[in-house]
């Protein structure tokens, strides 16, 4: 079985992103970069199985810019096969990015496809759901567990409140949640086998299509910052006022 | 701008170094503050628990230099020095004595695949592969001398104390070696003694692999230092201590041979040292910009502000002097020693600067043990002794630069 | 033309997140709709035709659609999908699943997680974690909403509105339902609580977490969380974690007890209503955030906060 895992490459999610002086946009020249983390652990899910001789190949595919090269790197050192990055300068969203992958996985015909529930970037949480729409397939988002047996894949679903199980027939499209697992580093020794891997790279023309925006970003803020309140002296105090002035106690 | 990140590092390079930056953030950071007080656990066996050095494991840096043969990592041997530097930095920025723990193993490594005859890789490097707690150490330093051996030339009074005697197909050992970074927990140690005490240490001195279960091997104790904790300096005592005649490394010649570890050494020191500092500067740019005097936050008093530019400032500066110095030595640069020298002595008097600051800039805050501050700033004054003092660097940076004169032997003193 | 709302519900009844959806679709039209899919869930469509500006309520039910499996309920919403000029749901995990299958259906771009509507076609919504908020203007034909509950107010009860009943859409079964499982936990859900009661490092340990913030979070009825650093820590569970990798929470009252406020944990719980925080530390970020501080020992203040309270009631 090959699975196909999608990886995108954001800002570092322990790095607070601001805007630029002027305005005009995310200043992001000088923040670090990295695998956008519920991608990783999809990665990391993939390689298990992997490792659980119940898939034969992990294909890693990003489509992104030049440097996205190095979070498919990253993504071989963890143990991934092989790497496919589809070079745009262009903004990814999710439908463009479901289309371009719906393409590379008719090329590919993966059983399954493993995507981070959403990236930490514009915390859009579309394009595992729009790819499932793209290629027809059954999608399993939220993913906490899962476990694939001959051509059905049970995936347990983190949703309000809860779990959901279901069950899914292959191929499918499951979106990687936090607990799904702890992805593991990509160690020294596998950083320097990943660079043996075959990175392959591709224009989203190869496949006849073109990334186009279907929103227009129109004004970029920081949201009003909150202001400090006040200190209390005791609980009593505490008490008292979070009944009378805030009133969120009863 | 504070890590290293100039667009002249490879793929590969900054791959690990965000792996180890990963590992440090993820497990050595949160284990050092929340768990201050282990630093002075005086039962040094106990010191650091089994699971950051099986963490080191899994990120793969506890044997970097054991050839890719043997299950090690082979790096780009045309920039393995700059590699080392930038994985030590990393480490350090979490802790230095783990750091020091795990590069004493690199160096050491390093010396076994360049001088080791095969049989002896053979039988230790899988062995070191195998078990996360297996440590190397180097024995270089003796009660009567370290760093300071090099100041009186190369004549046989400058010889080392300790002594090797080959007999009935064994080399016997005996004397003391002190200071030994990884020495009270190493289960392998590198030991320098001499040979032939007929000619100058350069000519008479050799190595010898020692395992530590070998008899007449006592670790008489852990140096409790001052900083750089987690690291346990060990004493060791030779008496009749019988090593196997096939355990000879490099012999008469060792200390030549030694360069290997030296040169990559100091640039690994440097490294540490920018490490301790790094970790200084964002402690105190975090601390600064979030606490609140006068009314407003610290950064926004000048002169905190400047004090905090001087910090960066001579941050980037031992980094750029580390860099130069390390891609001198990955070149094989004629000035490489001069240059491993300098990035070595000037690390430890700036970060110790800097280490300064953030202590200040922490006011109080600074000087409490639970805080963390102290801690740096302890770490960094053991670089001004650690792999030589910062004189006798000066020294050997002259001695380099002008052999004829400086160089020369001047004679004993009467 | 109209907006299509799809309801949340369970079956038995409607999330309050179906109001405050409705309450977002007026802004973009007054004829808005309610689509209640399910299985024997007349009574959600009774409740959604209650709502104030529901002009109607379609009611789709059968079997495959009784869990609210993405593929039947993007096939039904596709194809009501003609007479509707906007489609929005909340974004709860049913909305987050099914809307952007739907968008996709549809060829448009998905808006998510909205959380102001400046006109008919401007919608704000935050971007990494809620530190930017980015406003954006869809050039798609058909426009597919998420919308963060928290951020608009329910519409009230009004006259009840006609329920049609819709057919489904036959199709292929691709995904099936197995089991659903209720957190175990008696308090609530983290996300939707009212009240949040979150630990940090400083709690110590996870016996602390249990003997000391617990009983406070049961006194209020209060859904529990932790910072990452307590839940790296080992004090608790993963899932518990507030933050821009865990949950993200907008309760009427947040209490943090022993966190320091990193950035990590502020995009978490930064659009809270109210904060209280309890630190030992005076100096503590979190304080900057919070609307109500108390410097103390957290050991002392937590139980004597759950003592106060406790007798209160």
């Amino acid at each position: 079985m090959k699975i196909l895992v999608a990886v995108k490459r954001v800002a570092d999610p322990n790095v607070k992103v601001r805007l630029r002086a002027d305005g005009s946009g995310l200043d992001l020249a000088a923040v670090k970069m990295t695998m956008n983390p519920f991608d990783e652990i999809a990665v990391e899910e993939a390689v298990r199985l992997k490792e659980a001789g119940i898939a034969s190949e992990v294909v890693v595919v990003s489509v992104g810019p030049d440097k996205a090269t190095e979070t498919l790197r990253t993504a071989l050192a963890m143990g991934a096969d092989r790497g496919l990055l589809v070079r745009t300068e262009a903004t990814t969203e999710p439908l463009a990015v479901a289309k371009v992958l719906s393409a590379v996985a008719g090329e590919e015909q993966p059983a399954l496809i493993l995507l981070g529930k959403q990236a930490i970037d514009d915390d859009c949480n579309q394009t595992g759901q729009m790819l499932a729409a793209k290629l027809g397939w059954p999608q399993a988002t939220f993913a906490s567990q899962l476990a694939v047996d001959g051509d059905r894949v049970t995936v347990i679903r983190e949703v309000d409140g809860g779990s959901q199980t279901i069950a899914l027939t292959l191929p499918a499209i499951v979106t990687a949640d936090l607990r799904l697992n702890e992805p593991r580093y990509a160690s020294l020794p596998n950083i320097m086998k990943a660079k043996k891997k075959p990175l392959e790279e591709r224009q989203a023309s190869d496949y006849g299509l073109v990334i186009e925006e279907r929103l227009e970003v129109v004004r970029l803020e920081e949201p009003p910052t909150r202001a400090a309140g006040i200190k209390v002296k005791s609980v009593a105090e505490l008490v008292e006022r979070l009944k009378t002035e805030a009133g969120v106690l009863a | 701008m504070i890590h290293a990140d100039d667009g002249s590092l490879s793929q590969e390079q900054r791959l690990m170094r965000d792996s180890c930056r990963a590992f440090v953030d993820d497990a050595v950071t949160p284990f050092i503050r929340s768990n201050w007080q282990r630093e002075w656990d005086m039962s040094p066996g106990e010191r650091l628990p089994r699971s950051i050095l099986e963490g080191a494991e899994t990120i793969g840096v506890r044997t970097l230099g054991v050839p890719e043969a043997y299950g090690g990592v082979d790096l780009e041997r045309e920039t393995e020095v700059r590699t080392f530097a930038l994985i030590s930095e990393e480490i350090a920025r979490g802790d230095s004595g783990l750091a020091d723990k795990l590069v004493q193993n690199w160096k050491v490594s390093i010396l076994l695949r360049e001088f080791a005859p095969k049989h002896l890789q053979d039988k230790w490097f899988p062995r070191l592969l195998a078990d996360p707690q297996f440590l190397l150490a180097h024995c270089l330093t003796e009660p009567r001398g370290a760093s300071d051996r090099w100041l009186p030339y190369n004549v046989p009074e400058a010889a080392m104390h300790t002594k090797a005697v080959l007999k009935d197909g064994h080399w016997v050992i005996n004397g003391r070696k002190q200071f030994i970074s990884n020495g009270f927990d190493a289960s392998l140690y590198v030991v320098y003694a001499n040979t032939d005490s007929s000619v100058g240490m350069l000519q008479g001195t050799s190595s010898f692999l020692v395992p530590r279960d070998t008899p007449g091997l006592t670790v008489t104790k852990c140096n409790e230092t001052m900083g750089c904790r987690f690291m346990n300096n060990g004493e060791l005592v030779f008496e009749d201590c019988r090593v196997p005649a096939d355990h000879l490394l490099v012999q008469n010649t060792a200390l030549g041979s030694a360069g290997q570890y030296f040169r990559a050494g100091k640039i690994i020191q440097a490294a540490k040292n920018l490490g301790v500092g790094v970790a200084c500067f964002e402690r105190t740019a975090d601390y600064v910009q979030n606490y609140v005097q006068g009314g407003r936050i610290l950064i926004k008093h000048q002169a905190v502000a400047l004090r905090l530019a001087d910090m960066a400032t001579r941050i980037e500066a031992v980094r750029a002097l580390i860099e130069r110095a390390s891609r001198a030595v990955d070149e094989g640069h004629p000035d490489m020693d001069v240059l491993c020298n300098m990035a070595k002595v000037y690390a430890s008097e700036e970060i110790m600067k800097v280490a300064t600051h953030a202590l200040e800039l922490h006011g109080g805050n600074g000087a409490m043990l639970e805080f963390g501050i102290e801690k740096l700033f302890r770490d960094a004054a053991i670089f001004l002794h650690m792999d030589a003092t910062v004189d006798v660097s000066r020294m050997k940076i002259i001695k380099t630069m002008f052999p004829a004169t400086a160089g020369k032997y001047a004679g004993p003193e009467n | 033309m109209s907006v299509l709302v799809l309801a949340e519900h369970g079956n038995a009844q409607l999330d309050e997140a179906t109001a405050r959806a409705v309450s977002a679709a007026l802004c973009l039209d007054n004829d808005v709709h309610v689509l209640v899919a399910g299985k024997g869930c007349h009574d959600v469509a009774l409740a959604a035709a209650h709502l104030d500006g529901v002009s109607k309520v379609l009611l789709a039910e059968g079997e495959s659609l009784a869990n609210q499996l993405a593929e039947p309920l993007a096939d039904l919403i596709v194809a009501r999908s003609g007479n509707y000029d906007a489609i929005v749901a909340a974004s709860t995990s049913t909305g987050k699943n099914v809307m952007p299958r739907v968008a996709a259906l549809l060829d448009v771009m998905q808006i998510s997680d909205v959380i102001a509507i400046d006109s008919p076609d401007l919608f704000r919504r935050p971007i990494y974690a809620g530190n930017i908020v980015q406003t954006v203007r869809s050039k798609d034909p058909k426009r597919v909403l998420t919308i963060r509950a928290s951020a608009f107010r329910p519409v009230g009860k009004g006259e009840a509105k006609p329920i049609e009943t819709v057919d489904i859409v036959p199709g292929s079964c691709l995904s099936t339902f197995v089991a659903n499982a209720v957190a175990v936990s008696e308090r609530p859900d983290l996300t939707s609580a009212r009240i949040v009661v979150s630990g940090g490092r400083g709690m110590g340990s996870a016996d602390n977490f249990e003997t000391v913030l617990a009983p406070l979070a049961d006194t209020l009825g209060a859904a529990l969380g932790a910072s990452r650093a307590a839940v790296d820590a080992g004090y608790v569970s993963n899932d518990l974690q507030v933050g821009q990798t865990g949950k993200i929470v907008a309760p009427d009252l947040y209490i943090a007890c022993g966190i320091s406020g990193a950035i990590q944990h502020l995009a978490g719980m930064k659009d809270s209503k109210v904060i209280v925080a309890i630190n030992r530390d005076a100096e503590a970020p979190i304080f900057q955030v919070a609307d109500y501080g108390l410097v103390a020992d957290l050991f002392e203040a937590v139980p004597e906060l759950k003592g106060t309270l406790a007798s209160a009631t």
